[in-house]
């Protein structure tokens, strides 16, 4: 019984979320080629001037460009500001 | 800006982490809860801030990532505090500072009078303070709606008030009554009846039927105008009557004053005393007692003013001036010359509807008093109205 109500609970929830939110892939929000911000990292792996490479979980993000910093940093947010020449996806 | 207030009142450092791999140290960071900003990679590691309190939790940190910690600056209150711990002094006057300015800041200090015009400032001021508001009352304890009701029932005159306490000074608005004009009743049957014995001069009536001629004399109540007309048709009508009757009038008028008389004259010495007006108290600055046996105290305030606010800080000046007694006798011309000029004033200010058309006088001394009797015959208007109940 107590299942079945969780399960309609869950469901009523899923409904409400974006269908984007669900599939387990990261979230990115670009501000022309200034700022870019990123839902659903998990941590950076390269960060310098030029590279900054960020772990997206199923796949590596890697932002190329000339004055590069992360801005702000959360366990599952991450903001990078800079002058982005280049966004490199690998899987 | 709240953010870097914020900051600033927690305390901040810039730091610069050399080590060869920053980003563990970033993620550990994120990880662990700690907030970095400004983060800018450097060709050695990177720079940034963080708040005091974290700054204790990166050490471990930044062990894990193998990196090195090294503090650039220090900025924010905590820092700034730490400066002047040597100067206890100075904390404790910024501390006494802000308590006395609180402290202060609850009494009135100002009592502003707006829209009085016929009712004078200084009585206002008066019953207000015997109500409860003046220099110096503490504003917790004032209860301002039983004020403004106790001062409207003390002075009449007052048709409505307001009290509006802005920070130390109390804005007292006040809007008195518009006096009713005296209603004549145009219509109620009245005569005209004499004021006064007299030679009738010259009349001018407007409603009613007259009774007198020119040159006859009436006496005092006699009716010159009567309020009962009668019409074409040989009925009766009462009416309001209206008329200005002139008559020659004759008048006796006695003024007297004393040969010798007493009276006060300020001396040259007089004594300036100064106190210190501070928050409602006196605190005097110059020492002197009162030795004279007869004086006039003159009080002067003056006060710093800023904008529209009187400040509770002033400097009053008392000044005492002698007076002596000194004992006048006055010659025969003296005493006359002075009775002709209140004779004038009597004439100006007592007969002004009057004109004088003789005088005359006799005087002479009798019990050391000077006296002169004055005979007047003055034009004047003796018309008066007499009201009439009629019955129907």
């Amino acid at each position: 019984m107590n299942r079945k109500k969780d399960t309609k609970r869950l469901d009523s929830i899923k409904n409400k979320i974006p269908p984007q939110f669900l599939t387990g892939l990261p979230h990115l929000e670009l501000l022309g080629n200034r700022q870019i911000t990123i839902e659903g990292s998990r941590g950076i792996l390269k960060y310098s001037d030029e590279v900054i490479r960020i772990n997206a979980g199923s796949m590596v993000i890697s932002f190329s460009g000339r004055n590069l910093n992360v801005k702000c940093i959360a366990p599952d947010c991450t903001m990078v500001e800079g002058f982005v020449t280049k966004i490199e996806f690998t899987v | 800006m709240v953010l870097k207030l914020i900051r600033w009142f927690r305390g901040y450092v810039c730091f610069t982490l050399i080590g060869k791999a920053p980003e563990r140290f970033i993620n550990l960071c994120s990880l662990n809860g700690i907030n970095l900003w400004n983060t800018k990679p450097t060709s050695q590691g990177l720079k940034s801030s963080i708040t005091i309190f974290d700054y204790k939790s990166i050490r471990r940190i930044a062990k894990k990532s193998k990196s090195r910690l090294k503090i650039k600056s220090k900025h924010g209150f905590p820092f700034f505090v730490l400066k002047y711990k040597g100067r206890v002094g100075l904390g404790i006057g910024a501390v006494l500072f802000i308590c006395i300015t609180f402290f202060l800041s609850s009494f009135i200090w100002s009592v502003n009078i707006i829209g009085a015009e016929n009712i004078s400032e200084q009585y206002i001021l008066k019953t207000l303070a015997d109500n409860g508001l003046s220099v110096g009352t503490f504003k917790g304890g004032m209860n301002v709606q039983k004020i403004q009701r106790d001062m409207i029932i003390a002075i009449p005159e007052i048709g409505w008030m307001s009290i509006n306490v802005q920070d130390s000074s109390a804005n007292v608005e006040i809007k008195e009554k518009a006096v009713v004009p005296e209603m004549n009743d145009e219509t109620a049957p009245c005569n005209i009846v004499a004021k006064s014995d007299g030679v009738i001069t010259d009349f001018e009536v407007t409603n009613g039927k007259v009774e007198i001629l020119r040159g006859s004399a009436v006496s005092e109540g006699q009716l010159l105008v009567n309020s009962v007309v009668e019409d074409k048709m040989g009925g009766v009508k009462f009416t309001h009557a209206n008329a200005k009757v002139y008559a020659d009038v004759i008048a006796a008028k006695s003024f007297s004053m004393p040969m010798k008389t007493k009276v006060l004259v300020p001396a040259e010495n007089k004594t300036k005393r100064y106190s210190l007006n501070l928050f409602n108290f006196n605190i005097p600055i110059s020492v002197s007692e009162s030795g004279y046996n007869i004086s006039v105290k003159q009080n002067k305030s003056y006060r710093i003013v800023s904008e529209k606010n009187t400040l509770p800080f002033g400097i009053n000046e008392e000044t005492e001036i002698k007076y002596d007694i000194k004992e006048l006798s006055l010659s025969e011309e003296q005493a006359k010359e002075a009775l002709l000029k209140e004779m004038a004033l009597y004439e100006i200010f007592c007969k002004n509807k009057s004109k004088v058309k003789e005088r005359g006088f006799t005087g002479g001394i009798a019990e050391s008093r000077y006296t002169m009797n004055v005979n007047y015959c003055f034009n004047e208007d003796i018309a008066v109205k007499q009201k009439m109940y009629v019955n129907e």
